[in-house]
């Protein structure tokens, strides 16, 4: 007898899909006028040739709590670009500890004289 | 004190991925924070003093030292096997005063500036502003630093200018280890700045304009290039159009440049009479697989500076995934008969969109029309000049190329610019056509076309049909063709490769070359230069 595929299978499908979609995202902010902390090339796209830090942690906080990160990564010259990266696991971790375990990733560039 | 960070590296690649190259280490000095605050001079000589010492090292050990800047060449005219040097951290900047400038020079103090040679555009630009100056012209962006522009010839279409080279007025050069080996040249026709300026950056000064013409575009290959002095002007505005354009017309444009008498014309852009003004900028791109009736041009008028402008730069931008060009190529590669199609949609990504009103322009500054780049993934770009009654012809040639030989995955543009004073700056002839194709990096199967043999076949068809023609020297081509160097400048390359030997001892002759200079012929150095060809001709 051939195999059947239910109605069911789909739905899932699409609720995945969907779920995937909008679990992984990025925003990216540049400061227009600021020059870059460049470096030689390599890679591709975006940050092939910047020099690019990456904030990658798993923030503690109770759901009705906010916090903030204080970082002094670029001395006196503030940012260049910062993007924060949304990804699957980190909603993840967000939706089964009901809030309290926020995944932090964030890439940005420092800004030179 | 200045520092070096020096680290082994295996291989260099450039910022379009032309690469890689073999590569031994990778220098990158930066200038002593502290003593930029304290003293300009103090800190430029000290910069100096640190490049001299790498040098000494690298001259002792029979080695080569390369500087590059923003890697934004797409060939490896910037690599080198042993060492090269990341200029980046070098970037001192300084607006010249009335007592810095020659008592006979016919510049005004307020329009020169002295730059170090990392500085990119960007900085230059952001630095301009704020003294209300700009910028001549620049390339359509602004990443390069301004060392790598002027040794390569970087360009932009503002054809009563010329390239960046063309405004730049003084050389400061290191050419070697010892204390007579800091050079300023100018110039002896035009001088810029005093023998004291001269004096507190420990330079020697020779003004002699023949060998400040073959050191403008040096190909790196004339010393290191510490500083250069500028002229900018006063900033202005800029209207940017992006429209369409009749195909007979703008190939008769292309090949003439007449707007005066051109049946195209924007109702803002007109003299009293009625008649066309000639633009700033003139620009146009054709798709080599459609024979389109329009074709998309961006045209652009100088205009007076003012403050109520809208701001042109939009807040969102958007551009492809370099992952996505990169993957595209390697499919295509396979799959050449798509590659028309490609083209297609590479118009969509990579040419500016018409604006909403073709009557309105965008209006800004040099540095705001000519902003960040968005391309940034791996890509070719093959650069042809060619006098202007020869542009429509060179492009039908190669066009018929892409369509026969190929495909090629890339779209045609063609730019203008007046004549170059360098010995070897690419537009040669008084007014230069500059005919681009540029395309996504593919990997052609074995009985296809690929980016090396459409670079060999596009120098044949134009030899073949006569087509007088330079390359532009930071653009993907086949720079070992046999006498390629020889067709282009004939005499010219001949007189540069003697104005670099006078000036050089052998020895640094050798430190300073690389393979590209190597394969194009130009690192010969010739034993027998008169001596009298670097020194002050006043």
């Amino acid at each position: 007898m051939p195999h059947q595929i239910t109605p069911f299978f789909p739905k899932v499908l699409l609720i995945l899909a969907t779920t995937l979609l909008t679990a992984c995202y990025s925003v990216r902010v540049v400061n227009r006028d600021a020059i870059y902390r460049q470096v030689t090339p390599s890679g591709n796209g975006f940050y092939a040739d910047r020099e690019v830090h990456t904030l990658d942690t798993v923030i503690r906080s109770k759901s009705w709590q906010q916090f903030w990160l204080q970082e002094k990564p670029c001395g006196d010259c503030g940012f260049y670009s910062v993007e924060y990266l949304n990804t699957l696991g980190g909603s993840l971790r967000y939706f089964f500890t009901i809030g309290s375990r926020r995944t932090i990733r964030i890439k940005y560039v420092c800004a030179t004289k | 004190m200045a520092t070096t960070i020096t680290r082994k590296i295996t291989e260099y690649d450039t910022l379009h991925k032309n690469g890689p190259w073999p590569a031994e280490y990778m220098h990158s000095t930066s200038i002593d924070g502290r003593l930029e605050q304290a003293d300009f001079f103090q800190c430029y000589n000290d910069a100096a003093a640190e490049i001299q010492r790498l040098l000494d090292m690298v001259r002792a050990k029979g080695e080569g030292f390369r500087a590059i800047g923003s890697s934004w060449s797409l060939n490896h005219i910037g690599q080198h096997d042993t060492h090269m040097h990341f200029n980046r951290g070098m970037n001192l900047r300084r607006a010249i005063s009335v007592a810095d400038v020659h008592a006979q020079s016919s510049y005004k103090s307020e329009n020169l500036f002295f730059f170090q040679c990392g500085t990119r555009v960007k900085e230059i630009n952001n630095y301009l502003f704020t003294f209300g100056k700009s910028l001549k012209t620049s390339g359509a962006s602004n990443g390069q630093t301004i060392a790598g522009c002027i040794s390569t010839g970087v360009h932009g279409s503002a054809h009563d200018v010329g390239s960046m080279q063309d405004y730049v007025v003084g050389l400061n050069l290191i050419i070697g280890p010892g204390p007579n080996d800091i050079v300023y040249l100018e110039p002896a026709s035009k001088s810029a700045l005093s023998d004291a300026f001269a004096a507190q950056i420990r330079a020697r000064v020779i003004r002699n304009d023949e060998l400040f013409h073959a050191a403008l575009v040096g190909l790196g290959s004339f010393g290191f290039i510490h500083g250069i002095v500028i002229e900018v002007e006063d900033l202005f505005l800029l209207n940017r159009y992006v429209t369409s354009l009749d195909r007979a017309e703008a190939f008769r444009l292309a090949g003439t440049l007449d707007f005066r008498n051109s049946s195209f014309r924007i109702p803002g852009e007109v003299d009293a009479l009625g008649k066309p003004n000639m633009p700033h900028h003139f620009k146009v791109f054709m798709n080599p697989y459609r024979h389109d009736a329009q074709l998309r041009a961006e045209i652009i008028y100088k205009k007076p500076y003012r403050k109520d402008y809208p701001d042109p730069i939009p807040r969102v931008r958007k551009a492809l995934y370099t992952e996505f060009i990169a993957g595209m190529g390697n499919i295509i590669g396979r799959i050449p008969n798509r590659i028309p199609a490609l083209s297609r949609m590479l118009e969509g990504a990579a040419l500016p969109p018409e604006n909403a009103d073709p009557n309105t322009p965008v209006t800004g500054t040099h540095a705001e029309i000519f902003f960040d780049s968005l391309q940034q993934g791996p890509a070719f770009a093959c650069e042809f000049c060619v006098p202007l009654d020869k542009a429509v012809k060179a492009y039908e040639l190669l066009s018929a190329l892409c369509r026969n030989e190929g495909p090629v995955p890339g779209l045609f543009a063609m730019r203008f610019i007046r004549k170059s004073e360098a010995l070897l700056g690419c537009p040669a002839f008084p007014y230069t056509c500059m005919l681009e194709i540029d395309g996504v990096i593919w990997r052609a199967k074995k009985k296809d076309l690929s980016l090396q043999a459409f670079c060999k076949r596009s120098i044949q068809v134009l030899q073949g049909n006569q087509i007088p023609f330079t390359m532009h020297w930071g653009k993907t081509a086949d720079w070992a063709y046999p006498g390629i160097i020889e067709y282009m400048y004939g005499e010219k390359a001949k007189r540069w490769r003697e104005y670099r030997s006078a000036l050089l001892s052998k020895e640094m002759a050798q430190v300073f070359s690389n393979k590209f200079l190597d394969e194009t012929g130009l690192s010969e150095y010739v034993d027998n230069a008169p001596v009298a060809l670097a020194k002050s001709t006043i």
